[in-house]
């Protein structure tokens, strides 16, 4: 595909086979995504591809590493005729201006048609409206009368060289597009590279060399150290780590060991271990990433739809202009020959290129590189939605905090505190809620675990829903709950305000027949980087709210350590009221981003005007967010902030770029300068400059990347 | 036998469920009564404190493949 025209010919055109539903096709990824129904035949489909003179491969065969490879050698092949062709044309030049030879010409400019004109020639009598038509109605015009005067009149200057750089100059171009658009793409290749081709099967006992893809779910390979997973797996035996970077963004190596799940394309550290796979080829957690990537780059911003618009309507223009340049230069002159360069100079410098790259370019661009950092953006139009969030709303637990609550002190209700003493009450209270699986069961056994603490079985359990556990142990009633608990016990108890103040955070109380005598005082923990997201967020001028389930005082304790002001708070919000304040806040005229964990929150993020998910851990299932931040790094919240406006920022300079080059150079090639600068340009000229504008279009996305938020 | 335990179990769907915890129990060769309620989910054991730990207990009916979502010790 040479331009964004044509992608639109090829939708069009799919789209008028019998039993096609969709059909969506990408310039800059050169991907096409059709759905049709069951009896439609392939090959139907693969045949009207060529011709209308492309290349279709089935994506949902290919082994996506020798797409890489072979993207290379489509270069060199670019590279090969924009060379061979410059030469062919110099020499023409050469033939012109120095030997005066004008039948050396026309052999030379000849072979330099039939060798390279043929896309152009078939985008002419396809009457195709791309680019190529513009180069080939450019060259071929300049080709035939040249050949006229030739035969007719042989003592004119022909206009032999014209043609032959016309063509030598968009191929150079094509050259150059592709070697950016590969760079371009570089970010996602570099994903499918994380692919490997052998693994070493374990059976009896013997390592077998066997090649990725014939492996089968349920067999065990042996991974050493160094070597990346082939597939998902599970760890059979052995102990490692793994770099889980190119999944998550993460830096940290995460411990592997029986049990652990391990990632297609991470990489194995420090110890050997055997793993059971548990996907194929096509089902690994990093295909899902690609695949998500790749549907998104089909996802059209709304912005791009001007664009689209214009591109369809630029060729007939361009042609229509051409042709008036030529009658009004002839009736002007009553030249033929300059009347005809100056409509050849207006058909080949005009370059819908430009604009209809301007806006896939710079998305596919940022939407690659992001994903690489474990940001992942569902479509350019989230990215366009993104650039124009006023309003985020964080869900606290799980995003601000880490989600995993944990003890951070023990109040002594009767005694005076001691170490010794906090001991024997934790032993008690681990022991006593040892089979319960409440959260904050959780974080008192976690810690009674570090203390090395021993615990004993209790003699009897039970779990009391809403209020806490009912125990006993060694021949004692234990009570283990909230308030409600010890309240509904009948126990003879006080306490005081002050207790509340001073220790802000989850309470689990504890009675020891019939008498309470601790409390235990659990908190979840503020991610590190969370302070400093906010006032990032500040400094891109979003209005910061914060929504929890917790209670009044947990919520403005984070709040304050978070420098988020006290009225942009709500504590004690049910899951379904989260969706209703969201609502809220749109309703006045808000855009609302909102950043949940993606377990309870989902009616709250289905409402957001752009949706976000941390996945924590390495569990990376792609949430219906627009948006899933893996390895629950709260910085790329920021990241998608700043890229988006970045992104639409460098669109809007895209769309400028290509608008001023064709506003301007159209003219300029018309001739409309010449009465008053005496400024023209010869077509040969005109392709060059066309080749470079849609060039700088592309190496302008390309910055997209450059100031990309640093990473912390 | 002193100890009676009572699980809460998901995912169970018919007899063939219920004998698979029942053999998985059985393996661990000790002194109990079992008594499993498919619709429920409700699987009560009766065994002595000193012959095993509701842990051993608990790992044996993941064994079996069934998650254990509560406890119950009387």
């Amino acid at each position: 595909m040479t331009c964004a025209a044509c992608s639109g010919i090829i939708e069009s055109e799919v789209l008028k086979l019998k039993g096609v539903k969709s059909a969506v096709v990408n310039f800059s990824t050169e991907k096409a995504v059709f759905e049709f129904s069951e009896d439609f035949d392939l090959d139907l489909f693969f045949s009207l591809i060529n011709k209308l003179g492309y290349r279709a491969y089935d994506d949902r065969k290919k082994n996506r590493q020798q797409d890489s490879n072979s993207e290379y050698t489509f270069l060199n092949k670019d590279l090969l005729s924009a060379l061979v062709s410059l030469i062919l044309a110099s020499l023409t030049m050469f033939f012109a201006m120095v030997v005066h030879n004008n039948t050396y010409q026309a052999i030379l400019t000849t072979i330099l048609v039939l060798a390279y004109g043929k896309p152009y020639f078939y985008a002419i009598i396809k009457l195709h409206s791309n680019m190529n038509t513009l180069i080939g109605l450019g060259a071929f015009s300049s080709y035939f009368y040249s050949l006229y005067l030739l035969v007719f009149n042989p003592h004119a200057h022909p206009y032999f060289e014209g043609a032959a750089f016309i063509i030598a100059f968009s191929l150079l171009g094509h050259y150059f597009d592709g070697l950016a658009k590969t760079k371009a793409r570089s970010s996602l290749s570099s994903l499918y590279k994380m692919q490997i081709k052998f693994a070493a099967l374990i059976i009896d006992n013997k390592e077998i060399n066997t090649p990725v893809i014939e492996l089968k779910e349920n067999d065990v390979i042996r991974i050493k150290p160094g070597e990346k997973f082939p597939l998902d797996g599970i760890v059979t035996s052995g102990e490692s780590h793994a770099d889980e970077a190119m999944l998550t963004g993460e830096s940290q190596v995460v411990s592997k060991f029986v049990g652990s799940k391990v990632f297609a394309g991470s990489m194995n550290m420090e110890g050997s271990v055997n793993i059971k796979i548990t996907s194929s080829m096509h089902t690994t957690e990093i295909s899902q990433v690609i695949d998500f990537v790749e549907k998104a780059q089909l996802k059209k911003a709304p912005i791009q739809q001007h664009a689209d618009k214009v591109v369809k309507y630029f060729v007939p223009a361009i042609l229509i202009f051409s042709l008036l340049t030529f009658m009004i230069w002839y009736l002007l002159t009553n030249n033929i020959e300059t009347s005809l360069l100056h409509m050849i100079a207006v058909i080949v410098i005009a370059c819908p290129c430009a604009l209809g790259l301007a806006v896939p370019m710079a998305i596919m661009i940022s939407t690659s590189d992001a994903a690489k950092k474990g940001l992942l953006i569902s479509g350019g139009d989230i990215i366009e939605a993104g650039s124009h969030i006023d309003t985020m709303v964080f869900d606290k637990t799980g995003t601000l905090t880490e989600g995993r609550p944990e003890l951070t002190k023990i109040v002594l209700f009767h005694e005076s505190p001691s170490i010794e003493l906090e001991k024997k009450y934790l032993a008690t209270a681990a022991s006593s809620l040892q089979y319960s699986s409440h959260p904050l069961s959780q974080s008192i056994l976690n810690q009674a675990v570090k203390n090395d603490l021993k615990l004993e079985e209790p003699d009897k359990f039970k779990a009391l829903t809403g209020l806490g556990v009912k125990a006993s142990l060694n021949q004692k009633n234990i009570l283990l709950g909230n308030i409600d608990l010890m309240k509904s016990a009948n126990l003879s108890f006080e306490v005081s305000p002050q207790f509340y103040t001073d220790n802000i955070g989850s309470y689990v109380f504890m009675a020891i027949d019939e008498k309470l005598v601790a409390c235990f005082v659990i908190t979840d923990p503020i991610k590190k980087e969370a302070k400093e997201v906010i006032q990032a967020l500040k400094d891109l001028k979003i209005n910061v709210w914060m929504l929890t389930g917790d209670n009044e005082g947990i919520a403005l304790k984070v709040g304050a350590e978070l420098g988020i002001s006290p009225e942009n708070i709500r504590a004690g919000v049910k899951p379904v009221h989260k969706a209703d304040f969201v609502s809220e806040l749109q309703s006045k005229n808000l855009k609302v981003a909102m950043v949940g964990d993606g377990i309870n929150d989902a009616p709250a993020l289905a409402k957001a005007d752009v949706s976000m998910a941390m996945s924590t851990g390495s569990d990376i299932a792609i949430e219906a967010a627009h948006v899933s931040v893996l390895g629950g790094k709260l910085m790329s919240v920021v990241d998608f902030f700043s890229r988006s406006k970045r992104t639409i920022r460098i669109i809007k300079e895209n769309l400028l770029l290509s608008s001023v080059y064709n506003l301007l150079c159209i003219p300029l090639a018309a001739g409309v300068f010449y009465p008053l600068f005496k400024l023209t340009l010869s077509p040969a000229i005109a392709s060059l400059t066309m080749a470079l504008s849609s060039l700088s279009v592309i190496l302008n996305s390309l910055r997209v990347n450059n100031r990309a938020y640093s990473q912390k | 036998m002193d100890k009676s335990a009572n699980f809460k179990i998901n995912g169970m769907h018919c007899g063939g469920c219920a004998n698979k915890i029942k053999k998985q129990i059985t393996e661990l060769d000790i002194e109990h009564t079992i008594d499993v309620n498919v619709e429920t989910g409700n699987v009560n054991i009766k065994f002595n404190s000193e012959a095993c730990t509701i842990s051993t207990l608990k790992n044996s009916i993941a064994k079996a493949g069934f998650q254990v979502e509560s406890v119950e010790l009387d």
